[in-house]
Protein backbone atom coordinates (compact mmCIF):
# COMPACT_ATOMS: atom_id res chain seq x y z
CA UNK A 1 0.00 0.00 0.00
CA UNK A 2 1.21 3.61 -0.76
CA UNK A 3 1.64 5.71 1.95
CA UNK A 4 2.56 9.35 2.62
CA UNK A 5 6.24 7.91 3.29
CA UNK A 6 6.57 7.01 -0.42
CA UNK A 7 5.89 10.49 -1.63
CA UNK A 8 8.40 12.18 0.69
CA UNK A 9 11.53 10.27 -0.36
CA UNK A 10 14.58 12.18 -1.72
CA UNK A 11 15.27 12.44 -4.73
CA UNK A 12 17.30 9.94 -6.27
CA UNK A 13 20.85 11.41 -6.98
CA UNK A 14 23.34 10.20 -9.76
CA UNK A 15 26.89 11.81 -10.49
CA UNK A 16 27.70 12.51 -14.26
CA UNK A 17 31.11 14.13 -15.40
CA UNK A 18 31.47 16.80 -18.15
CA UNK A 19 34.33 16.80 -20.36
CA UNK A 20 34.41 20.78 -20.86
CA UNK A 21 35.98 21.77 -24.38
CA UNK A 22 37.52 25.36 -22.86
CA UNK A 23 37.89 26.47 -19.38
CA UNK A 24 35.79 29.02 -18.40
CA UNK A 25 37.33 32.61 -17.56
CA UNK A 26 35.19 32.28 -13.91
CA UNK A 27 37.82 29.14 -13.15
CA UNK A 28 40.57 31.55 -13.59
CA UNK A 29 39.32 33.39 -11.03
CA UNK A 30 41.03 33.09 -7.72
CA UNK A 31 38.37 31.65 -5.76
CA UNK A 32 36.76 29.80 -8.50
CA UNK A 33 36.82 26.18 -9.55
CA UNK A 34 38.52 25.15 -5.97
CA UNK A 35 35.62 26.09 -4.35
CA UNK A 36 32.73 23.90 -4.18
CA UNK A 37 30.43 26.84 -2.61
CA UNK A 38 31.60 29.17 -5.23
CA UNK A 39 30.91 26.89 -8.33
CA UNK A 40 27.00 26.11 -6.79
CA UNK A 41 26.45 29.60 -6.19
CA UNK A 42 27.54 30.64 -9.92
CA UNK A 43 25.47 28.01 -11.78
CA UNK A 44 22.56 28.26 -9.59
CA UNK A 45 22.45 32.18 -10.32
CA UNK A 46 23.22 31.72 -14.06
CA UNK A 47 22.17 28.47 -15.08
CA UNK A 48 19.38 27.52 -12.58
CA UNK A 49 20.57 24.54 -11.10
CA UNK A 50 19.24 24.05 -7.21
CA UNK A 51 21.22 22.03 -5.10
CA UNK A 52 19.09 19.87 -2.86
CA UNK A 53 20.72 18.08 -0.07
CA UNK A 54 23.32 15.40 -0.43
CA UNK A 55 24.09 17.32 -4.04
CA UNK A 56 27.44 18.40 -4.93
CA UNK A 57 29.55 20.12 -7.39
CA UNK A 58 33.21 20.23 -8.70
CA UNK A 59 35.65 20.80 -11.23
CA UNK A 60 39.15 19.05 -12.02
CA UNK A 61 41.54 21.67 -13.97
CA UNK A 62 43.17 18.03 -14.99
CA UNK A 63 41.35 16.93 -18.07
CA UNK A 64 38.61 20.25 -17.41
CA UNK A 65 36.36 17.85 -15.86
CA UNK A 66 33.17 19.03 -14.05
CA UNK A 67 31.42 16.79 -12.21
CA UNK A 68 27.77 16.91 -10.73
CA UNK A 69 26.02 14.71 -7.96
CA UNK A 70 22.34 15.83 -8.19
CA UNK A 71 19.10 15.01 -9.92
CA UNK A 72 18.18 13.71 -13.44
CA UNK A 73 16.20 16.95 -13.91
CA UNK A 74 19.09 19.07 -12.85
CA UNK A 75 21.59 17.25 -14.89
CA UNK A 76 19.56 18.13 -17.97
CA UNK A 77 19.67 22.07 -17.35
CA UNK A 78 23.17 21.65 -16.60
CA UNK A 79 23.87 19.79 -19.86
CA UNK A 80 21.40 22.95 -21.65
CA UNK A 81 23.50 25.15 -19.82
CA UNK A 82 26.71 23.89 -20.58
CA UNK A 83 25.68 23.95 -24.49
CA UNK A 84 24.18 26.95 -24.35
CA UNK A 85 27.68 28.82 -23.63
CA UNK A 86 29.81 26.19 -26.28
CA UNK A 87 31.42 24.16 -23.41
CA UNK A 88 30.15 20.98 -24.25
CA UNK A 89 30.27 19.52 -28.09
CA UNK A 90 26.86 19.44 -29.81
CA UNK A 91 25.34 18.53 -32.74
CA UNK A 92 21.58 17.92 -34.74
CA UNK A 93 20.42 14.98 -35.31
CA UNK A 94 18.07 14.97 -38.21
CA UNK A 95 15.69 11.76 -39.54
CA UNK A 96 14.11 13.14 -42.64
CA UNK A 97 11.33 11.29 -43.68
CA UNK A 98 8.74 10.85 -47.37
CA UNK A 99 5.61 9.57 -45.95
CA UNK A 100 3.19 8.56 -48.35
CA UNK A 101 -0.92 8.63 -47.26
CA UNK A 102 -4.21 7.86 -48.89
CA UNK A 103 -5.32 10.98 -50.70
CA UNK A 104 -9.01 10.10 -49.80
CA UNK A 105 -7.99 10.18 -46.28
CA UNK A 106 -6.43 13.15 -46.33
CA UNK A 107 -9.10 15.12 -48.61
CA UNK A 108 -10.98 15.08 -45.13
CA UNK A 109 -9.44 16.28 -42.84
CA UNK A 110 -7.91 18.90 -45.78
CA UNK A 111 -11.04 20.12 -45.46
CA UNK A 112 -11.81 20.20 -41.80
CA UNK A 113 -8.28 22.66 -41.48
CA UNK A 114 -8.55 25.37 -43.80
CA UNK A 115 -4.78 26.58 -43.41
CA UNK A 116 -3.94 23.02 -43.31
CA UNK A 117 -3.81 19.69 -41.70
CA UNK A 118 -1.72 20.43 -38.10
CA UNK A 119 1.60 19.25 -38.08
CA UNK A 120 0.81 16.94 -34.46
CA UNK A 121 -2.00 15.29 -36.43
CA UNK A 122 -0.10 13.81 -39.42
CA UNK A 123 2.46 12.83 -36.78
CA UNK A 124 0.37 10.93 -35.28
CA UNK A 125 -1.30 9.37 -38.43
CA UNK A 126 2.58 8.10 -38.82
CA UNK A 127 2.89 6.92 -35.92
CA UNK A 128 -0.55 4.89 -35.48
CA UNK A 129 0.63 3.66 -38.96
CA UNK A 130 -1.74 5.08 -40.91
CA UNK A 131 0.85 6.42 -43.70
CA UNK A 132 3.61 4.28 -45.72
CA UNK A 133 7.29 5.14 -45.16
CA UNK A 134 8.78 5.91 -49.26
CA UNK A 135 12.06 6.99 -48.14
CA UNK A 136 14.01 7.58 -44.45
CA UNK A 137 17.21 9.11 -43.69
CA UNK A 138 19.27 9.69 -40.63
CA UNK A 139 22.28 11.99 -40.44
CA UNK A 140 24.02 13.98 -37.64
CA UNK A 141 24.98 17.65 -39.04
CA UNK A 142 27.50 19.80 -37.34
CA UNK A 143 26.20 23.37 -36.44
CA UNK A 144 26.18 25.73 -39.55
CA UNK A 145 27.21 23.09 -42.12
CA UNK A 146 25.47 22.17 -45.20
CA UNK A 147 24.64 19.02 -46.55
CA UNK A 148 23.57 17.82 -50.18
CA UNK A 149 20.95 15.82 -50.53
CA UNK A 150 19.16 13.78 -53.77
CA UNK A 151 16.06 12.09 -54.21
CA UNK A 152 15.24 10.60 -56.79
CA UNK A 153 11.68 9.36 -57.85
CA UNK A 154 10.87 6.88 -60.69
CA UNK A 155 7.32 4.57 -60.26
CA UNK A 156 8.60 2.74 -57.52
CA UNK A 157 7.82 6.05 -55.22
CA UNK A 158 4.25 6.17 -55.93
CA UNK A 159 2.69 3.25 -54.51
CA UNK A 160 -0.48 3.02 -55.32
CA UNK A 161 -0.20 2.85 -59.03
CA UNK A 162 -0.35 -0.41 -60.79
CA UNK A 163 2.74 -1.46 -62.66
CA UNK A 164 1.41 -0.80 -66.50
CA UNK A 165 1.03 3.05 -65.04
CA UNK A 166 5.10 3.05 -63.12
CA UNK A 167 6.39 2.84 -66.65
CA UNK A 168 4.91 5.98 -68.30
CA UNK A 169 6.10 7.66 -65.40
CA UNK A 170 8.71 9.95 -65.67
CA UNK A 171 11.87 9.50 -63.77
CA UNK A 172 12.97 12.85 -61.80
CA UNK A 173 16.22 13.49 -59.84
CA UNK A 174 16.33 16.64 -57.74
CA UNK A 175 18.92 17.79 -55.60
CA UNK A 176 18.53 20.40 -52.32
CA UNK A 177 21.44 21.53 -50.18
CA UNK A 178 20.35 21.62 -46.15
CA UNK A 179 21.95 24.50 -43.75
CA UNK A 180 21.24 23.33 -40.06
CA UNK A 181 21.81 26.33 -37.13
CA UNK A 182 21.41 25.90 -33.81
CA UNK A 183 19.87 28.27 -32.20
CA UNK A 184 21.68 30.03 -29.24
CA UNK A 185 19.00 28.82 -26.81
CA UNK A 186 19.54 25.13 -28.26
CA UNK A 187 16.45 24.65 -27.86
CA UNK A 188 15.44 25.14 -31.23
CA UNK A 189 17.11 24.59 -34.87
CA UNK A 190 16.83 26.82 -37.90
CA UNK A 191 17.16 24.99 -41.30
CA UNK A 192 17.26 26.34 -44.61
CA UNK A 193 16.65 23.74 -47.74
CA UNK A 194 17.89 25.18 -50.92
CA UNK A 195 17.28 23.07 -54.21
CA UNK A 196 20.94 23.39 -55.59
CA UNK A 197 19.89 22.25 -59.11
CA UNK A 198 17.02 22.12 -60.85
CA UNK A 199 15.49 18.63 -61.32
CA UNK A 200 16.07 16.78 -64.31
CA UNK A 201 12.77 14.85 -65.90
CA UNK A 202 12.88 12.46 -68.55
CA UNK A 203 10.01 11.44 -70.56
CA UNK A 204 8.41 8.01 -71.65
CA UNK A 205 10.06 6.32 -74.33
CA UNK A 206 8.18 3.74 -75.16
CA UNK A 207 5.06 5.96 -76.34
CA UNK A 208 6.00 9.78 -76.72
CA UNK A 209 3.05 10.09 -78.69
CA UNK A 210 0.82 9.60 -76.13
CA UNK A 211 2.31 12.51 -74.33
CA UNK A 212 -0.57 14.56 -73.08
CA UNK A 213 -1.70 18.42 -71.61
CA UNK A 214 -1.74 17.51 -68.42
CA UNK A 215 -2.79 19.49 -65.48
CA UNK A 216 -0.07 21.55 -63.41
CA UNK A 217 1.75 19.04 -60.60
CA UNK A 218 3.28 20.62 -57.66
CA UNK A 219 6.34 19.28 -56.56
CA UNK A 220 7.41 20.27 -53.06
CA UNK A 221 10.66 18.43 -52.87
CA UNK A 222 11.97 21.01 -54.84
CA UNK A 223 11.29 23.81 -52.51
CA UNK A 224 13.33 26.95 -51.29
CA UNK A 225 12.30 27.45 -47.93
CA UNK A 226 13.85 28.43 -44.57
CA UNK A 227 12.26 27.53 -41.26
CA UNK A 228 12.89 26.72 -37.20
CA UNK A 229 12.22 23.33 -35.53
CA UNK A 230 12.03 23.03 -32.07
CA UNK A 231 14.39 20.68 -30.14
CA UNK A 232 13.52 17.41 -30.03
CA UNK A 233 10.04 17.61 -32.42
CA UNK A 234 9.04 16.66 -35.49
CA UNK A 235 7.60 18.91 -38.08
CA UNK A 236 5.88 18.58 -41.81
CA UNK A 237 8.21 20.81 -43.80
CA UNK A 238 5.94 20.56 -46.84
CA UNK A 239 3.79 17.90 -48.50
CA UNK A 240 2.79 17.43 -51.99
CA UNK A 241 0.08 15.30 -54.42
CA UNK A 242 1.51 12.05 -56.43
CA UNK A 243 1.17 12.69 -59.97
CA UNK A 244 -1.43 10.25 -60.20
CA UNK A 245 -3.26 11.98 -57.27
CA UNK A 246 -3.78 9.04 -55.45
CA UNK A 247 -1.49 9.54 -52.29
CA UNK A 248 -0.28 12.80 -50.80
CA UNK A 249 3.38 12.62 -50.08
CA UNK A 250 4.32 14.51 -46.72
CA UNK A 251 7.89 15.68 -45.91
CA UNK A 252 8.26 14.83 -42.12
CA UNK A 253 12.14 16.14 -40.22
CA UNK A 254 12.94 15.58 -37.30
CA UNK A 255 15.69 17.38 -34.97
CA UNK A 256 17.21 16.65 -31.52
CA UNK A 257 20.45 18.03 -30.27
CA UNK A 258 22.65 15.64 -28.48
CA UNK A 259 26.04 15.44 -27.25
CA UNK A 260 29.26 14.27 -28.49
CA UNK A 261 27.84 10.63 -26.91
CA UNK A 262 24.60 10.98 -28.73
CA UNK A 263 21.70 11.53 -26.08
CA UNK A 264 19.43 13.99 -26.32
CA UNK A 265 20.26 17.50 -25.04
CA UNK A 266 16.70 19.08 -23.69
CA UNK A 267 14.96 21.43 -21.49
CA UNK A 268 13.98 19.73 -19.06
CA UNK A 269 10.40 21.58 -18.20
CA UNK A 270 9.13 20.93 -21.89
CA UNK A 271 9.60 17.10 -21.60
CA UNK A 272 8.09 16.68 -18.09
CA UNK A 273 5.01 18.31 -19.50
CA UNK A 274 4.89 16.02 -22.77
CA UNK A 275 4.80 19.41 -24.61
CA UNK B 1 -42.20 27.95 16.34
CA UNK B 2 -39.80 26.80 18.91
CA UNK B 3 -36.23 29.03 19.03
CA UNK B 4 -34.45 25.93 17.21
CA UNK B 5 -36.84 26.11 14.42
CA UNK B 6 -36.50 29.70 14.67
CA UNK B 7 -32.49 29.42 13.68
CA UNK B 8 -33.17 27.33 11.30
CA UNK B 9 -35.91 29.29 9.78
CA UNK B 10 -33.13 32.43 9.49
CA UNK B 11 -30.38 30.41 7.67
CA UNK B 12 -32.85 29.12 5.18
CA UNK B 13 -33.67 32.48 4.56
CA UNK B 14 -30.40 33.93 4.13
CA UNK B 15 -29.46 31.22 1.66
CA UNK B 16 -32.49 32.04 -0.05
CA UNK B 17 -31.11 35.76 -0.37
CA UNK B 18 -27.53 34.92 -0.79
CA UNK B 19 -28.00 32.09 -3.50
CA UNK B 20 -29.64 34.36 -6.21
CA UNK B 21 -26.59 37.19 -5.69
CA UNK B 22 -24.46 34.77 -6.10
CA UNK B 23 -25.81 33.50 -9.51
CA UNK B 24 -25.90 36.84 -10.22
CA UNK B 25 -22.34 37.82 -10.10
CA UNK B 26 -19.94 37.71 -13.74
CA UNK B 27 -18.54 34.16 -13.90
CA UNK B 28 -14.54 34.56 -13.11
CA UNK B 29 -12.19 34.55 -16.08
CA UNK B 30 -10.40 31.32 -16.35
CA UNK B 31 -6.90 31.76 -15.72
CA UNK B 32 -4.72 29.37 -17.71
CA UNK B 33 -0.88 28.52 -17.20
CA UNK B 34 1.65 29.09 -20.55
CA UNK B 35 5.62 29.31 -20.92
CA UNK B 36 7.80 31.75 -22.43
CA UNK B 37 10.88 32.16 -23.02
CA UNK B 38 13.17 35.49 -22.97
CA UNK B 39 16.14 35.76 -24.48
CA UNK B 40 17.82 38.02 -22.28
CA UNK B 41 20.99 39.42 -24.66
CA UNK B 42 17.95 41.23 -26.07
CA UNK B 43 18.23 43.80 -23.95
CA UNK B 44 21.62 46.09 -22.43
CA UNK B 45 21.26 47.93 -18.89
CA UNK B 46 22.80 50.50 -20.53
CA UNK B 47 19.79 51.20 -22.64
CA UNK B 48 17.62 51.34 -19.43
CA UNK B 49 16.69 53.16 -16.88
CA UNK B 50 17.13 50.62 -14.10
CA UNK B 51 19.45 47.44 -13.48
CA UNK B 52 17.85 44.77 -15.27
CA UNK B 53 16.49 42.49 -12.82
CA UNK B 54 18.27 39.32 -13.71
CA UNK B 55 21.80 41.15 -13.77
CA UNK B 56 21.26 42.00 -9.94
CA UNK B 57 22.42 39.58 -7.74
CA UNK B 58 18.95 37.99 -7.05
CA UNK B 59 16.01 38.31 -9.02
CA UNK B 60 13.61 39.65 -7.87
CA UNK B 61 9.68 38.80 -8.12
CA UNK B 62 8.75 42.12 -8.47
CA UNK B 63 11.57 43.78 -10.02
CA UNK B 64 10.85 41.07 -12.82
CA UNK B 65 6.86 42.11 -12.74
CA UNK B 66 7.72 45.93 -13.14
CA UNK B 67 10.39 45.15 -15.89
CA UNK B 68 7.53 43.16 -18.05
CA UNK B 69 4.50 45.79 -17.33
CA UNK B 70 6.86 48.74 -18.38
CA UNK B 71 8.17 46.41 -21.67
CA UNK B 72 5.57 44.41 -22.95
CA UNK B 73 2.45 46.51 -20.72
CA UNK B 74 1.74 43.00 -19.20
CA UNK B 75 -0.68 43.60 -17.07
CA UNK B 76 -1.37 41.69 -13.40
CA UNK B 77 -5.17 41.26 -13.03
CA UNK B 78 -6.27 39.19 -9.87
CA UNK B 79 -4.94 35.81 -9.79
CA UNK B 80 -1.90 36.30 -11.62
CA UNK B 81 0.99 34.23 -10.82
CA UNK B 82 3.90 34.38 -12.36
CA UNK B 83 7.70 31.91 -12.06
CA UNK B 84 10.75 32.67 -13.39
CA UNK B 85 13.66 29.94 -13.92
CA UNK B 86 16.69 31.89 -15.45
CA UNK B 87 18.87 29.12 -17.62
CA UNK B 88 22.29 30.57 -19.54
CA UNK B 89 20.73 34.17 -21.58
CA UNK B 90 17.75 32.70 -21.38
CA UNK B 91 14.50 33.43 -18.69
CA UNK B 92 12.11 30.94 -18.71
CA UNK B 93 8.81 32.39 -17.25
CA UNK B 94 5.87 30.48 -16.27
CA UNK B 95 2.57 32.67 -16.92
CA UNK B 96 -1.11 31.75 -14.83
CA UNK B 97 -3.13 34.60 -16.14
CA UNK B 98 -6.28 35.05 -18.36
CA UNK B 99 -6.83 34.58 -21.74
CA UNK B 100 -7.17 38.28 -22.79
CA UNK B 101 -3.88 38.40 -20.54
CA UNK B 102 -1.65 36.11 -22.32
CA UNK B 103 -3.07 37.05 -26.15
CA UNK B 104 -1.95 40.88 -25.42
CA UNK B 105 1.72 38.98 -23.87
CA UNK B 106 1.99 37.04 -27.22
CA UNK B 107 1.02 39.96 -29.56
CA UNK B 108 3.84 41.95 -27.94
CA UNK B 109 6.53 39.30 -28.30
CA UNK B 110 5.42 39.07 -32.17
CA UNK B 111 5.83 42.47 -32.49
CA UNK B 112 9.05 42.48 -30.97
CA UNK B 113 10.03 39.07 -33.20
CA UNK B 114 11.21 37.91 -29.84
CA UNK B 115 8.68 34.19 -30.91
CA UNK B 116 10.32 31.95 -33.01
CA UNK B 117 7.70 30.92 -35.50
CA UNK B 118 6.94 29.65 -38.86
CA UNK B 119 4.49 30.75 -41.69
CA UNK B 120 2.46 27.68 -43.10
CA UNK B 121 1.68 28.15 -46.56
CA UNK B 122 -0.28 26.02 -47.97
CA UNK B 123 -1.61 25.96 -52.12
CA UNK B 124 -4.80 23.85 -53.39
CA UNK B 125 -5.88 23.73 -56.88
CA UNK B 126 -9.50 22.60 -56.68
CA UNK B 127 -12.00 21.48 -59.68
CA UNK B 128 -15.56 22.24 -59.18
CA UNK B 129 -18.42 21.88 -61.81
CA UNK B 130 -18.93 24.67 -64.06
CA UNK B 131 -22.93 24.09 -63.44
CA UNK B 132 -22.47 24.35 -59.64
CA UNK B 133 -20.58 27.23 -59.78
CA UNK B 134 -23.29 28.95 -61.75
CA UNK B 135 -25.49 28.06 -59.24
CA UNK B 136 -23.80 29.06 -56.47
CA UNK B 137 -22.92 32.52 -58.47
CA UNK B 138 -27.02 32.68 -58.57
CA UNK B 139 -27.50 32.06 -55.07
CA UNK B 140 -24.52 34.74 -53.95
CA UNK B 141 -25.97 37.29 -56.79
CA UNK B 142 -24.11 40.65 -54.84
CA UNK B 143 -21.18 38.74 -55.24
CA UNK B 144 -19.48 35.10 -54.98
CA UNK B 145 -16.31 36.17 -52.64
CA UNK B 146 -13.30 33.61 -52.28
CA UNK B 147 -14.90 32.47 -49.25
CA UNK B 148 -18.34 31.49 -50.62
CA UNK B 149 -16.12 29.20 -52.57
CA UNK B 150 -13.71 27.81 -50.29
CA UNK B 151 -16.29 27.35 -47.83
CA UNK B 152 -18.15 25.51 -50.87
CA UNK B 153 -14.86 23.40 -51.10
CA UNK B 154 -14.82 22.65 -46.99
CA UNK B 155 -18.12 21.09 -47.40
CA UNK B 156 -17.28 18.81 -49.50
CA UNK B 157 -17.75 20.37 -53.26
CA UNK B 158 -15.39 20.02 -55.64
CA UNK B 159 -12.60 17.57 -56.05
CA UNK B 160 -9.02 19.18 -54.91
CA UNK B 161 -6.72 18.23 -57.68
CA UNK B 162 -3.08 19.02 -56.19
CA UNK B 163 -2.33 20.09 -53.05
CA UNK B 164 1.27 21.25 -51.48
CA UNK B 165 2.46 22.75 -48.69
CA UNK B 166 5.70 24.37 -47.15
CA UNK B 167 7.00 26.42 -44.28
CA UNK B 168 8.98 29.41 -44.15
CA UNK B 169 10.14 31.96 -42.00
CA UNK B 170 8.81 35.55 -42.27
CA UNK B 171 10.32 37.66 -44.30
CA UNK B 172 12.21 34.75 -46.09
CA UNK B 173 10.52 33.32 -49.18
CA UNK B 174 9.89 29.79 -50.20
CA UNK B 175 10.12 28.80 -53.76
CA UNK B 176 7.50 26.09 -54.89
CA UNK B 177 8.43 24.41 -58.48
CA UNK B 178 4.34 25.18 -59.44
CA UNK B 179 3.72 23.77 -62.38
CA UNK B 180 4.82 20.35 -64.70
CA UNK B 181 3.23 20.10 -67.64
CA UNK B 182 3.69 17.78 -70.66
CA UNK B 183 2.63 19.92 -73.77
CA UNK B 184 1.72 18.69 -77.66
CA UNK B 185 4.58 19.66 -79.20
CA UNK B 186 2.70 19.44 -82.89
CA UNK B 187 2.11 22.99 -81.16
CA UNK B 188 5.84 24.04 -81.55
CA UNK B 189 7.94 24.46 -84.55
CA UNK B 190 10.66 21.97 -84.27
CA UNK B 191 12.77 21.04 -87.39
CA UNK B 192 14.57 18.44 -85.07
CA UNK B 193 11.89 16.48 -84.16
CA UNK B 194 12.82 12.69 -84.04
CA UNK B 195 11.95 10.25 -86.79
CA UNK B 196 9.54 13.06 -88.64
CA UNK B 197 7.56 12.92 -85.87
CA UNK B 198 6.27 16.44 -84.85
CA UNK B 199 4.67 14.89 -81.30
CA UNK B 200 7.66 14.74 -79.44
CA UNK B 201 6.84 15.50 -76.03
CA UNK B 202 8.07 18.67 -74.00
CA UNK B 203 8.06 19.68 -70.59
CA UNK B 204 7.15 23.46 -69.05
CA UNK B 205 7.86 24.75 -65.53
CA UNK B 206 6.69 27.25 -63.58
CA UNK B 207 7.83 28.22 -60.16
CA UNK B 208 6.64 30.59 -58.09
CA UNK B 209 8.17 32.45 -55.06
CA UNK B 210 5.91 33.62 -51.87
CA UNK B 211 7.47 35.60 -49.02
CA UNK B 212 4.98 36.20 -46.03
CA UNK B 213 5.35 38.47 -43.61
CA UNK B 214 3.65 40.14 -40.17
CA UNK B 215 2.35 43.11 -39.39
CA UNK B 216 2.83 44.99 -36.10
CA UNK B 217 0.01 43.99 -33.46
CA UNK B 218 -1.60 41.72 -35.53
CA UNK B 219 -1.75 38.12 -36.81
CA UNK B 220 -2.33 39.22 -40.12
CA UNK B 221 0.03 38.05 -43.18
CA UNK B 222 1.14 39.90 -45.71
CA UNK B 223 1.89 37.71 -48.66
CA UNK B 224 3.92 38.82 -51.94
CA UNK B 225 3.61 36.26 -54.76
CA UNK B 226 5.63 36.54 -57.24
CA UNK B 227 5.50 33.93 -60.63
CA UNK B 228 9.45 34.06 -61.20
CA UNK B 229 10.46 32.46 -64.27
CA UNK B 230 9.95 29.33 -66.92
CA UNK B 231 11.98 26.58 -67.55
CA UNK B 232 11.36 24.61 -71.16
CA UNK B 233 12.69 21.33 -70.34
CA UNK B 234 14.05 19.53 -73.63
CA UNK B 235 12.86 23.40 -75.59
CA UNK B 236 15.53 26.02 -75.48
CA UNK B 237 14.11 28.96 -77.57
CA UNK B 238 16.25 31.24 -76.37
CA UNK B 239 19.14 29.28 -77.87
CA UNK B 240 17.62 27.68 -80.55
CA UNK B 241 15.63 30.39 -82.85
CA UNK B 242 13.69 27.26 -85.19
CA UNK B 243 12.24 26.25 -82.15
CA UNK B 244 9.89 28.26 -80.98
CA UNK B 245 6.88 27.44 -78.26
CA UNK B 246 3.84 29.11 -79.54
CA UNK B 247 1.05 27.19 -77.41
CA UNK B 248 0.34 26.50 -74.32
CA UNK B 249 2.19 29.08 -72.62
CA UNK B 250 1.08 29.52 -68.34
CA UNK B 251 -2.72 29.02 -67.21
CA UNK B 252 -2.31 30.63 -64.52
CA UNK B 253 0.13 33.18 -63.34
CA UNK B 254 1.42 36.03 -65.01
CA UNK B 255 4.66 37.62 -63.54
CA UNK B 256 3.91 39.85 -60.84
CA UNK B 257 3.25 40.96 -57.13
CA UNK B 258 -0.09 40.45 -55.10
CA UNK B 259 -0.03 41.70 -51.27
CA UNK B 260 -2.37 39.12 -49.76
CA UNK B 261 -3.59 38.27 -45.93
CA UNK B 262 -3.97 35.49 -43.33
CA UNK B 263 -6.51 32.95 -44.39
CA UNK B 264 -7.38 31.35 -47.78
CA UNK B 265 -7.35 33.22 -51.10
CA UNK B 266 -8.25 32.77 -54.29
CA UNK B 267 -5.44 33.46 -56.36
CA UNK B 268 -6.27 32.21 -59.51
CA UNK B 269 -8.98 30.90 -61.49
CA UNK B 270 -9.11 29.17 -65.29
CA UNK B 271 -11.68 26.50 -67.14
CA UNK B 272 -10.50 23.62 -68.51
CA UNK B 273 -10.65 23.14 -72.00
CA UNK B 274 -13.55 21.38 -72.15
CA UNK B 275 -15.72 24.20 -70.32
CA UNK B 276 -17.20 21.73 -67.94
CA UNK B 277 -14.66 22.33 -65.08
CA UNK B 278 -14.30 25.51 -63.03
CA UNK B 279 -10.53 25.13 -61.35
CA UNK B 280 -9.56 27.25 -58.41
CA UNK B 281 -6.37 28.60 -57.14
CA UNK B 282 -6.59 28.49 -53.22
CA UNK B 283 -3.34 30.13 -50.86
CA UNK B 284 -3.71 29.51 -47.32
CA UNK B 285 -1.33 31.09 -45.06
CA UNK B 286 -1.11 30.51 -41.20
CA UNK B 287 1.16 31.31 -37.94
CA UNK B 288 2.69 28.67 -36.80
CA UNK B 289 4.59 27.74 -33.28
CA UNK B 290 7.77 25.81 -33.96
CA UNK B 291 6.06 22.72 -33.39
CA UNK B 292 3.89 23.20 -36.24
CA UNK B 293 0.81 24.10 -34.01
CA UNK B 294 -1.32 27.03 -35.16
CA UNK B 295 -0.61 30.09 -33.58
CA UNK B 296 -3.89 30.75 -31.64
CA UNK B 297 -4.23 34.47 -30.55
CA UNK B 298 -7.30 36.92 -30.26
CA UNK B 299 -6.34 40.28 -31.42
CA UNK B 300 -8.61 42.57 -28.67
CA UNK B 301 -10.46 44.48 -31.12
Amino acid sequence: MLSGWAFAQAPKLETHHYTLDQVPALFEKKEGSDNPKFLEAHFTQYMGITFPEGSWMKFQKAGNVLSMQNTNEQHAWLKLGLAQQNLIQSHIHFTFRIIAFDKIMIDKFDRQYPAGIPDPLIHKLYLDGKGETVAIQNINMENWTTKTFEVESEGASEPNQKEAQRKKNPYSKSTFGVTATMSESKRSINLKLEALFPPSRGVPEDNPTQAELRIPHFSSLNMVSRFTIGNGKTIVAGQSSSIDNQSQFFFLISADIRDREGRAIHCPMEKEEGQ
Amino acid sequence: MTMKMKKLFFILLLIGNILPAQEALPPKEELLTRKYFLHLDQWQSKDQPYVLPWEQKKLLQEDMNHFLSDTFSLQFPEGTRIRYKRFGNELMMTLHTTQPNHDQFLLSLLHSEMLPLNINLTLRLVSFETEKIAALKLANPDELSDQSIFEFWKNGEGITLYSQSVKTMPRDNAIFEMEYERIHPKDTQTPTAKNGNTEQPRLTRNTLNVTPGIRPFSTEIPLTVISDFTVYTDLKPETDPTSKLTSPDFIYFETGTKILHQGTFVFEQSTSQDGKQKRFLFISAEIQDIDGNPLSIHVPD
